[in-house]
């Protein structure tokens, strides 16, 4: 059923296009882009109560230490910690994922992923956006980022939650500080931010969270503003005041209703649950996404960078970027790694107990991997000598799990030092492909950039056929 | 109430056709509505090229469109290729069917008469080569079947990777290469001569095999017997040196049709030997505007009910040419507003050609609160709104304007829309060692804004800016605007109105504009030299020496640099090619500097440009009023390019001060300007309004108290507000780049932010304020509410029901007067009236 149609659209209409991109008029571009859809597609439609929980580990997950083991590399790759097996012959992972190991036959480890962009800015938004960026550096994206694409593509289905959403520190929510910005699309596909730390007594949603003083409050003020608001409405015929109303609408209902605000609510879930994920920012994080999903967001990010949200200690760094000058790497990997690996298994458990599995696809993926030979400076912050990795496109791991992929597998490999990859060299918009594929979004479909020019979803890239 | 009107028209023609003569019956039917009544029909014409009377198809396959337009003795013409009975003689050369579409039957001369009851004419036509077929040229026959079809388009074979391993040049502008690909890629299989119906190219052209793009044409089609044609005479690419299209001609250009009315166009092309042919059902359409008209294959534009001007964009090879229609509504236009100044003149008249008849003049406090946030970006104060409603002097308006003009914030408001189109911002990586510079570059630009310095020095001093930015700030535009491609393409776009993006890698889709016209501009900064300033942020930036030039990427010929549309200028080496850009552009004579400005204010009052988007002025996206933009243009030359004069004209004009209230007729109106077109404020005015109307400060950090939104020299001050509202991030020279969409977040911010319930519940705020003040009526209190958000008194009713709710509130708790405040402070921020400018 997730059957994207390879078609192309023929000779659109640049006005259409127009609409659907750069410069949509209030309500209007939608219906534009679902007949432009039609027209391509007749398939796009069908898929769209599936969803994606995005895994972010920004800083670069060292694929060295994680997910492609290289046990029989030189020491001064290899690194101090040995694989073990899992549940499926063939799949090993860090001995510091234990939790792995028993769910393995529920995630495919993709190892053959590269690009060229090795500064963080370049790699951000290398992946995030399913393009090569104009400048290497700079988290500013100049195309969409994929979950602002999801958010047009789906902005008019039915569910009353934002379909991208993005969890992040608190200080570093700033959409472009991770290349989640939604470029030419608009200020309104960026990510509805959560920031805050969920597993803290008294985290609440921003914009979101309604004192009973105020829930009765909202009542009054309602009223009086239906007498206030009184200007004649066919001033306006560009739509912008019905889509105001519109929107209001939908805040008023995720404000009040029972169910949109329970979707935030993690005191509805069992404390086991809770437990199970973990008491801390990270797992808080995941088992919300699950929540935000199965309410019908469409695309809810999982930032995973300081797994307390508290001080950090000796010899770790705030997030993956494990340069010797941040962090001594084995130690930061096996302090940040029980936090991953609790949260991650707990989210996919949990998902295919829920039998949301065929619904919801759990990716989990930085901007690049680490160098695989390690190298050693004076820490920054330890100032003593340490062992690090610096940034290293040419490979990287990513796992995903669940929407109805084969999992239990491996895809692809790389060399015996995991410098890059030796079969089935893949790039990150394939696993973009992959995703779209599973939201039923046509990625061969354009929007027009700020110049006017037609942008394809992704220039290249196909749906890894491994996983289908 | 029209609709009705109409109807009832309508049925009054039908019960008329069935009394009076049949020729009246033809002239009633085709008498589109909204024109009025067009009369009798006088005359029938052939519609011809002016440059190419006599008519020659070549060879068996040519075709040739007919148009025949009916005079009326109202004046009116309207298109009656279909009305008409067509008759040839001989009748052995050609046959035209009922649309007007010529066939080839054999060799010789023919004439075709066109008659309706009692009137005909006629006109003659050539048949050559219709046994001895010419050879089927590539690229002047395959490749627009390839175009018209979508096989080359972007989404298609034309994208850079093609599709499926098949690929082509983009829309077709570069024929060698589409040839090599389909005739020698493939192993050969997407033709054969042995069996042309089986080539891969036909079957997948029909959809007889699986064909991603499905079937694109029919194998009876005129199209599909060309390409076979082209394979079973062997797949040639043709004569090299063959005649190329040189331009395209459109019949009619022009023509004044009425809703739901019909216009057969002809298209034709003429070729670089002097030959023309006809091309219409091969060239692409497209309408500018879609709700407006919408234009078949054939080349038959068919008009829909809203009223305007709607441009038809023509597309053969590498050429454009457009169609206009207007499209008129016709209701009497016999009461019009006092006329101003010219953009009245040209609007006005516009409405009376149309028949739209426009609102009335807006009241006082709408004029006011409309023309202070347009021009000074925020809303007047209660005090000035008082004043302002009680002063008698007639000539209030054009003070007003002149007051703002005067003050500094229309110096903040245009410095904060040009520091972002000219991407004022701090360097991602250095944020705090580059905001000297940002700062001061904004300053510098506020600065010229201030002093009104005329628009061609200030263009010129950023575009040949040279130094370092402590000696010259408007060296920091070369900063954000790093490379060679950004520089053409931002001085294109935002202060020519050309978006030549295209032309970097082809010729320009829709535009004539090609790749050497590219790489001849991108010349002008052939010799910028960078190197390290003093401070690590800033690079000084020089003339390198050296002869200005760039090689074309294809070719590798080194080209010198021109103006776009210009000529090819030698510079000496120890000139700086970027005086000569900045004296080509800045020339009275330009026929895009002034109009690309001019434009842009246009839409800065009105939300609309003159030609919209405002920085894409192709040929192919025409002027709603071409003499306004015109004429506009001449004035702020003749003014030495005066931006004050520019704004205080278009503010001054009754134009802009219409009601956006429609009346019966207008409210559909999106272009010809017959009411006001309401927007909604941007992110910075709006926070602003929103720190006036609750009486709340913000403190921008590392910025003096008091520091409005629309003061910041920059984009990098973290505000969640600004950014859900749209705030651009100065990422691009395109307008487009602010966002005036509404969203979720803005939704939820407003009505229930920590941010706005902190502002309303200030301390130092208005709700508190009021609410504890025991001396003034809560009548005065409302209308003091009333004026400052919306810049007039309440209503008695809205009095009423404010009043109501004040008294009710405060006798439900101890608080209760604060918190009425409080509310009405939200729902007055919550309105639209509030929210838009209208």
């Amino acid at each position: 059923m997730n059957r994207v149609h390879r078609r192309c659209a023929g000779p659109l209409s640049r006005r259409k296009l127009l609409q659907v991109g750069a410069i949509g008029l209030g309500g209007l571009g939608f219906s534009d882009f679902l007949r432009l859809r039609a027209h391509a597609s007749a398939s796009s439609e069908a898929v769209s109560d599936t969803s994606v929980i995005f895994v972010w580990l920004p800083g670069g997950f060292p694929h060295m230490e994680t997910y492609d083991m290289k046990p029989d590399a030189p020491t001064e790759f290899r690194g101090e910690f040995k694989p073990v097996p899992t549940n499926v012959p063939g799949i090993d992972v860090t001995e510091l994922f234990p939790m792995h190991t028993r769910v393995a036959d529920r995630f495919t480890l993709i190892r053959s992923i590269s690009h060229d962009f090795a500064d963080h800015g370049g790699g951000h938004k290398r992946l995030m956006t399913g393009r090569i960026p104009k400048t290497p550096v700079g988290t500013a994206n100049d195309a969409p980022a994929g979950p602002s694409i999801v958010a047009k593509v789906r902005e008019r289905s039915g569910a009353s939650l934002p379909h991208n959403i993005l969890m992040a520190d608190n200080g570093r929510t700033g959409v472009d500080v991770f290349a989640f910005g939604s470029a030419y699309l608009g200020p309104a596909y960026t990510p509805f931010e959560i920031p805050g730390n969920p597993s803290s007594p008294d985290f609440q949603v921003r914009n979101l969270s309604l004192s009973s003083e105020m829930a009765s409050r909202l009542d009054d003020r309602r009223t009086l503003l239906a007498g206030m608001d009184n200007i004649r409405r066919d001033i306006d015929r560009s739509g912008a005041m019905e889509a105001i109303d519109d929107y209001n609408r939908k805040a008023y209902e995720l404000l009040t209703s029972e169910s949109a605000r329970n979707a935030f609510d993690l005191s509805k879930e069992d404390v086991a649950i809770r437990e199970r994920y973990g008491n801390h920012t990270w797992g808080q994080r995941a088992l919300l996404a699950r929540r935000l999903v199965e309410a019908g967001s469409s695309f809810v990010s999982v930032v995973m960078e300081n797994p307390g949200g508290g001080p950090l200690p000796f010899g770790t760094t705030y997030n993956w970027d494990c340069h010797a000058v941040n962090c001594h790497i084995f130690t930061d990997t096996r302090w940040r790694a029980p936090f991953y690996d609790q949260a991650l298994t707990a989210l996919i458990e949990d998902v295919y107990q829920r039998g949301l599995d065929k619904k919801v696809l759990i990716v989990a993926t930085g901007e690049f991997g680490h160098t695989p030979r390690i190298n050693y400076s004076v820490g920054t912050a330890t100032g003593v000598m340490q062992p690090g990795r610096d940034h290293w496109p040419g490979a990287m791991s990513v796992l995903v799990s669940g929407g109805g992929l084969r999992m239990g597998q491996v895809v692809g490999s790389t060399n015996a030092r995991g410098e890059a990859p030796k079969d089935r060299p893949l790039t990150p918009n394939d696993l973009w492909a992959t995703i779209y594929r599973h939201l039923g979004i046509d990625y061969h479909e354009s929007f027009l950039d700020h110049t006017g020019r037609p942008m394809p979803i992704l220039p290249f890239g196909e749906p890894i056929s491994e996983l289908i | 109430m029209h609709r009705v009107v109409r109807v009832v028209l309508l049925m009054a023609y039908w019960v008329a056709s069935f009394m009076v003569s049949l020729q009246r019956v033809d002239a009633q039917e085709v008498n589109a509505l909204g024109m009025g009544d067009a009369g009798m029909l006088v005359e029938l014409s052939f519609e011809s090229s002016a440059d190419a009377s006599t008519i020659v198809l070549r060879g068996s396959d040519s075709r040739h469109q007919m148009v025949v337009t009916g005079v009326f003795s109202s004046g009116h013409k309207q298109d009656v290729t279909r009305e008409v009975a067509y008759q040839v003689d001989p009748p052995n050369v050609v046959s035209i069917d009922s649309t007007g579409l010529v066939t080839t039957l054999g060799n010789g001369i023919a004439t075709i008469t066109a008659a309706m009851g009692s009137l005909s004419t006629a006109t003659s036509l050539s048949v050559e080569n219709f046994d001895t077929d010419p050879e089927v040229s590539f690229s002047e026959r395959v490749v627009p079947i390839l175009t018209k079809y979508g096989c080359n388009s972007g989404g298609c074979h034309g994208s850079a990777g093609g599709q499926n391993g098949f690929r082509l040049s983009l829309l077709g502008f570069e024929p060698m290469d589409d040839y090599e690909r389909i005739v020698k890629e493939s192993r050969g299989r997407r033709w054969s001569i042995a069996a042309p119906e089986q080539s891969l190219l036909l079957r997948k052209a029909v959809g007889t095999v699986p064909h991603g793009g499905g079937a694109r044409l029919e194998s009876d089609s005129h199209e599909y017997k060309t390409l076979l044609r082209w394979i079973a005479s062997g797949a040639r690419f043709g004569d090299p040196a063959a005649a190329k299209v040189a331009k395209v001609e459109v019949l009619p250009s022009e023509r004044m049709m009425g809703s739901r009315g019909q216009q057969q166009l002809s298209v034709i092309a003429h070729f670089t030997d002097g030959t023309t042919e006809d091309v219409t059902t091969t060239a692409v359409y497209e309408a500018n505007v879609p709700e407006m008209a919408a234009v078949s294959e054939q080349g038959l534009v068919k008009t829909m009910a809203e009223p305007g001007n709607v441009g038809v964009m023509i597309r053969y090879q590498s050429k454009v040419a457009v169609f206009r229609a207007t499209i008129p509504l016709g209701a009497p236009v016999d009461r019009l507003p006092p006329q101003r100044n010219l953009v009245d003149e040209h609007v006005f008249k516009k409405l009376k050609l149309l028949g739209l008849p426009p609102s009335d003049l807006c009241d006082d406090s709408t004029f006011l609160r409309r023309v202070t946030i347009d021009i000074a970006s925020r809303l007047p104060t209660s005090n000035e709104t008082e004043a302002f409603l009680a002063d008698t002097n007639p000539n209030k308006r054009d003070q007003w304007i002149e007051a703002l003009l005067d003050s500094t914030d229309y110096a903040d408001a245009f410095a904060n829309k040009w520091s972002a189109l000219l991407r004022n911002k701090r360097d991602d990586e250095q944020m705090e060692l580059s905001r000297v510079g940002t700062y001061a570059f904004h300053r510098w630009i506020r600065q010229a804004i201030q002093e009104n310095r005329p628009y061609d020095q200030l263009v010129t001093g950023i575009l040949t800016a040279s130094g370092e930015a402590s000696e010259n700030p408007a060296v920091l535009w070369y900063r954000g605007v790093k490379d060679i491609h950004s520089q053409v393409e931002d001085v294109a776009q935002l202060f020519l109105g050309q978006r030549i993006q295209c032309a970097k890698c082809h010729h320009h889709p829709f535009e004539k504009w090609s790749q050497s016209d590219y790489v001849q501009f991108s010349a002008f900064f052939s010799q910028l030299g960078r190197k390290k300033g003093e401070l690590v942020s800033e690079e000084r930036i020089f003339h390198r020496l050296g002869i200005a030039n760039a090689a074309h990427p294809k070719s590798g010929e080194k080209l010198l640099p021109s103006g776009l549309g210009g000529t090819a200028l030698t510079i000496q080496p120890d000139q700086d090619p970027r005086q000569f850009l900045a004296d080509w552009m800045t020339s009275p004579d330009n026929p895009y500097f002034a109009r690309a400005l001019v434009n842009r204010y246009w839409k800065h009052f009105f939300g609309r440009g003159l030609v919209d988007p405002e920085d894409d002025m192709r040929e192919t996206n025409p002027p709603t009023h071409p003499e306004l933009l015109n004429d506009l243009a001449q004035e702020f030359i003749s003014s030495g390019y005066d931006m004050k004069k520019l704004v205080r004209m278009i503010c001054e004009s009754t134009t802009y001060q219409l009601s956006a209230q429609p009346n019966q007729y207008n409210v559909d109106d999106r272009q010809n300007y017959s009411r006001y077109y309401p927007r909604r404020m941007m992110a910075e005015s709006l926070f602003d309004s929103m720190d006036s109307i609750t009486g709340s400060i913000t403190r921008f950090q590392g910025m003096p108290a008091n520091t409005l939104a629309v003061q910041l020299p920059d984009t990098s001050f973290q505000s969640y507000f600004l950014t859900v509202f749209g705030r651009p991030k100065g990422e691009s020279a395109c307008e487009c780049e602010r966002g005036s969409d509404s969203n979720l977040a803005q939704g939820l911010h407003l009505i229930n932010s920590d941010e706005l319930r902190n502002k309303i519940a200030a301390a130092e705020g208005r709700a508190l304020q009021l609410a504890s003040d025991k001396e003034r009526a809560a009548k005065d209190k409302i209308r003091e509410l009333y004026l400052t958000a919306f810049s007039r008194p309440p209503t008695e009713q809205e009095s009423a029901l404010v009043l109501d709710y004040i008294n009710r509130k405060s006798t439900e708790t101890s608080d209760g007067t604060k918190q009425a405040f409080e509310d009405i402070v939200w729902s007055l921020l919550n309105t639209k009236e509030f929210l838009f400018n209208h």
